[in-house]
């Protein structure tokens, strides 16, 4: 059967790699892996390039697109039909970043209340560099994977 | 007691920036090439060029190692007037000067390149004075590099080429023979797709640039090819750059701030030696430094 075994990757697209690997790193927490195409051996092998950020359990490849990206205006929070990538923290961490978000100066909606007898407790949407769209929740369940998912 | 015993911290490119070592290289001395004949080259820079062994030190070489088509240039600076005469010079003796640029806003203007008649590339500039104006190298390992020369040596990065989404449009216009760009500063890359077959990406060639002091740059740029490199453990060779600075201080640097794709020398317990007063480095990607006491 064709069942998929397990998430890979996301690749997304953003403007500066520096910006975003540093944003990416401050307020997602997350760790870089490592830059794809600064040596010769990928060079020689024409790798695509990008660097590798890993958020949690989630792999990030930042990569730069090769012409025009078209960037949502920067007060929309939210993806278009809700198009975003979501993340879980737990309820003590989720105040750290709101107040990441407000010290950067990041523009985000939020925090929503999600409905009471729900899974989910309350969101922050906002867009990273690249104009990619980010969630960050905490859940009442504690569920921290998509796994038992109700998006609602 | 071993000097290789010294109390080392290391660092890598996940390392935050420190700001220890700024300040401690202070300019530019000047460069030391490979050439096949002296006495032709000699006619060459001192000559057509008026520049002295104080600045270009020459050294004959049965097989010169010369990356023509390589970032790897070095750019000479005389005043207006001066680059004028030189310029003059060049084209009586037949030597083609070719417009083309690097990526750094003020290149755009300063676009004047030619080869020695060993392949050397030299850019040709205005500036105050006559000098070496600043060098360029490449290597294997772009990220290695960049943090020899900012964590090590005490550079910031001034400039970064491959790394922005506008540079990879701009290359495009190279690719399409509308943009005549430096050697190195471009690159076709293989394209992996199984959808249209379209031969070769343009991409730009990953730079980065950075500053010891006002005016003191030194071009990074990645190798587009694998090249035989120096042993990990010689320190002195040619060619080589040649900077001054508070060489204690740097001594001290690469000693002590250490780079695990570095080998140190038993003698010194750093990626160097010393001899007549200077440091000569072997640098990440093979490239040969000297370091002196400021004049």
């Amino acid at each position: 059967m064709p069942y998929i075994e397990s998430i890979s990757h996301s690749g997304i697209n953003v403007v500066d790699l520096k910006e975003a690997e540093e944003f990416y790193a401050d307020v997602l927490g997350a760790d870089i892996t490592n830059r794809v195409n600064f040596n010769t051996d990928d060079a020689r092998r024409g790798r695509s390039v990008h660097t590798s950020v890993k958020a949690a359990d989630w792999l990030f490849a930042l990569a730069l697109p090769k012409g025009e990206l078209p960037m949502p205006p920067p007060d929309q929070a939210r993806g278009t039909n809700g198009f975003r990538h979501g993340f879980h923290v737990s309820r003590e961490r989720f105040d750290q970043v709101v107040a990441r978000l407000e010290a950067r100066g990041v523009a985000f909606e939020g925090p929503v209340q999600h409905p009471e007898h729900g899974p989910f407790g309350e969101s922050v949407y906002f867009q990273d560099p690249g104009g990619n769209f980010i969630e960050i929740c905490w859940r009442r369940d504690g569920v921290r994977s998509g796994i038992a998912l109700d998006v609602g | 007691m071993p000097s290789t015993l010294v109390d080392a911290s290391w660092v890598d490119i996940r390392t935050p920036p420190q700001r220890e070592a700024a300040g401690l290289i202070t300019g530019w001395s000047g460069a030391v090439l490979e050439v096949s004949n002296l006495a032709r080259a000699q006619r060459f820079y001192h000559e057509l060029l008026g520049i002295g062994s104080e600045v270009i030190q020459l050294v004959e070489r049965a097989e010169p190692r010369v990356l023509p088509d390589s970032g790897t240039h070095h750019a000479l600076r005389w005043p207006r007037p001066e680059l004028g005469a030189v310029l003059r010079r060049l084209a009586e003796a037949g030597v083609v000067v070719e417009a083309c640029h690097e990526d750094s806003p003020s290149e755009r203007e300063q676009n004047r390149y030619c080869t020695d008649p060993d392949g050397n590339r030299i850019q040709l500039v205005a500036g105050d004075t006559v000098g070496l104006d600043h060098a360029a190298i490449e290597t294997h390992d772009l990220e290695w590099a960049e943090v020899f020369y900012t964590h090590v040596l005490g550079g910031t990065v001034e400039m970064r080429v491959g790394w922005h989404m506008d540079d990879f449009a701009a290359a495009l216009a190279w690719g399409d023979g509308q943009d005549d760009c430096a050697p190195g500063t471009r690159r076709l890359d293989k394209r992996y797709t199984s959808i249209e077959h379209k031969g070769q990406l343009p991409r730009p060639n990953a730079q980065v640039f950075v500053t010891f002091a006002p005016g003191v740059t030194l071009g990074i740029y990645l190798a587009t090819e694998h090249r035989q490199e120096p042993p990990p453990d010689q320190f002195e060779g040619t060619p080589r750059l040649v900077l001054e600075g508070d060489i204690r201080a740097i001594e001290d640097r690469l000693r002590t701030v250490r780079l695990r794709c570095m080998q140190a020398s038993p003698e010194t317990g750093g990626p160097f030696e010393r001899r007549d007063g200077s440091l000569f480095v072997r640098d990440p990607g093979g490239n040969f430094l000297e370091l002196r006491t400021a004049q």
